[in-house]
């Protein structure tokens, strides 16, 4: 992988923030997915929460093993996207 | 392909190390210190070290402090019943100033003085997830930044060693010290790896709705909706009453929730917004036979001690989210298991500690001047012996204050902490000015400070360790000093080591592609 300053700097940055982003709305989506098909919205909560560090690890991993760190970007902020836009059109009224 | 994946690891290994290995080491110093943390309450407050009583006080008994809550107007009031670690009664209130402790004789019921601390599970259980930074929740952020670091170092620990079975058996502490510090920190790895891996994620886990609040905003409309159903607390949400109600009878409610349990004791008893007309009482039942935290809670109305609910078994996902909580919190009781938790946990830390040691081992040859090398160095030495010689501090301070020392305008158990805070600031400031010598000399202050501690408890309490070894009461002071004691040879050994090493000097041969 790259070593210049300015790499090291935009993969930490991805790897934090960006997969901490995927996974949050990731959570919420499947949240309301789950609770949507039926399962509680306690025990959909919980599953959720417990898989999420599992995610966010897996992202973190891919974010500093990939060579192309921008693919990655671009797949991030396109998943970001369209879960952000399901949970408007779906998540309201709870 | 495969081999820029490996080195690739290696560099995130390495680096996500040395920026959050202080860190790590201090919530897993902590944490492993927590373990015992009820034992650790009873040797630094000797007034708790009483024996156990045959059978529970009613509990009407606390009623005055029941009736002390009232009036200053308390959000709750609660009282733990005593077990087998702990002999004392404590009752917890909240008023709108402050949270108020008050300690019981578990036979007389006669309340015990202050302790003027605020021990391990006041100070060194909360510093394991929030170090003490309460601004904004930043410390439990940093700790979960920690966390995820954790595991992924644990990840690619795996990732970059081949022969991880091999590793099991490898410890050469006659090599040179470079080739000792990665095979202690291999061993230490391997052979606890599933202890790091599991108490990081279900730490992970306990704290959840504090990193992805997004999860329980998605389908709550009030997100403290799920901490209340997920905890199987659903009677605590209350709207404020008028004031000037009583709270009915606790014996008559504790009898009918004993016949409910089959005779089964409650442990913790809580009534919520008491004196009011809209107050609660709560009966957690005794859970330290089982890992799971399983609160089986049985509510009534505060006012009539009438039936309100009884929590409902959980649904498998929640006895899972449960169990992991449990795993981590080992609120269940089994000594030998309990012993296990300490020794894997001061396992992590050898982890830790060996990992930044063999990061400046590898890098002294060609990069001792460096200002990076420098900060690494002051911030390995003030993070890993420095936690430990401010923990003794801590120790020694609670032995040597007055009962009710006052300086500066501060409390006693204020005054404890600054000392904590006090050495560890000093031990960053060591480590930055004398980088040569640190180890070795904090070393010895470790050795010196664990056997002052152990000395000082038998002076100030007359409880040394041949007594405190011969009556079941006092094992928890007894395994404490016992510990100090075996600390305190091993850090004076450890001094002896090093300095015969240092009047020796062995040269450091770094072959350049050994490096990580």
């Amino acid at each position: 992988m790259s070593r210049s300053r300015s790499g090291v700097v935009a993969r930490v940055l991805l790897a934090t923030g960006g997969a901490y982003f995927v996974t949050s709305s990731t959570l919420a989506a499947f949240c309301i997915v789950l609770f949507a098909s039926g399962m509680s919205r306690v025990n959909a909560v919980a599953l959720g929460t417990m898989l999420g560090f599992i995610l966010y690890l897996c992202l973190i991993l891919w974010v500093f093993s990939s060579r192309r760190p921008w693919q990655v970007l671009a797949i991030f902020v396109l998943v970001i996207a369209s879960e952000n836009c399901m949970i408007f059109v779906i998540g309201h009224g709870h | 392909m495969e081999q820029d994946f490996r080195r690739s690891m290696g560099w995130l290994h390495t680096w996500a190390g040395v920026v959050l290995g202080s860190i790590l080491f201090a919530v897993f110093w902590m944490g492993t210190l927590s373990v015992f943390d009820s034992e650790i309450d009873s040797w630094m407050e000797p007034a708790t070290r009483l024996p156990a009583a045959t059978s529970p006080l009613p509990l009407e008994t606390f009623r005055p402090s029941l009736n002390d809550a009232i009036a200053a107007k308390a959000a709750f009031w609660n009282v733990i019943m005593p077990d087998d670690r702990q002999a004392v009664v404590h009752v917890h209130y909240r008023t709108r100033q402050k949270f108020i402790t008050r300690e019981f004789d578990p036979v007389t019921g006669k309340e015990l003085p202050n302790s003027g601390t605020l021990g391990a599970t006041g100070f060194i259980f909360p510093f394991h997830y929030t170090l003490e930074i309460g601004l904004m929740n930043l410390g439990e952020w940093l700790v979960g930044l920690a966390s995820m670091a954790m595991l992924a170092l644990c990840v690619t620990g795996v990732i970059i060693h081949r022969k991880l079975f091999a590793e099991f058996f490898t410890f050469r502490p006659t090599k040179k010290p470079r080739r000792m510090l990665l095979d202690l920190h291999n061993m230490a790895g391997v052979l606890g790896l599933p202890f790091h891996i599991i108490l990081t994620f279900s730490g992970l886990v306990i704290l959840s709705t504090t990193y992805f609040p997004g999860s329980v905003k998605a389908v709550y409309p009030n997100p403290r909706g799920y901490f209340f159903e997920v905890n199987g607390l659903t009677f605590l949400p209350v709207k404020p009453g008028k004031a000037g109600a009583s709270v009915a009878s606790l014996d008559k409610a504790a009898s009918y929730v004993r016949n409910v349990w089959g005779g089964a004791e409650p442990h913790t008893i809580l009534v919520i917004n008491p004196g009011t007309t809209t107050s609660r009482m709560a009966f957690f039942r005794e859970s330290d036979r089982q890992v799971i935290v399983d609160r089986d809670v049985i509510s009534f109305e505060g006012p009539t001690g009438k039936n309100f609910s009884r929590s409902p078994a959980p649904h498998p996902i929640i006895r899972a989210e449960r169990f992991l909580s449990g795993v981590h919190l080992i609120q269940f009781h089994h000594w030998a298991l309990r012993w296990l938790y300490f020794i894997l946990g001061l396992g992590s830390c050898v982890l830790i500690g060996t990992g930044f040691l063999f990061w400046l081992e590898t890098r002294r040859k060609t990069q001792e001047s460096t200002f990076g090398f420098r900060v690494v160095e002051g911030l390995a030495s003030g993070s890993v012996t420095g936690i430990i010689i401010a923990t003794l501090v801590f120790f020694v301070a609670n032995r040597l204050l007055f009962p009710n020392a006052n300086l500066f305008g501060q409390d006693r158990a204020t005054l404890e902490i600054g000392a904590f805070y006090f050495a560890w600031l000093a031990t960053f400031l060591h480590g930055w000015i004398r980088p040569h010598r640190m180890w070795i000399e904090q070393s010895a202050t470790i050795g010196v400070l664990a056997a002052l501690a152990a000395l000082l408890n038998w002076i100030t309490t007359g409880d040394h360790p041949l007594r405190t070894l011969f009556h079941r009461y006092l094992w928890p002071v007894a395994g404490m000093d016992v510990v100090l004691l075996v600390g305190a040879a091993l850090a004076l050994l450890t001094t002896i080591r090093l300095s015969r090493r240092t009047r020796v000097p062995t040269p450091l041969n770094v072959p350049f592609g050994e490096r990580l």
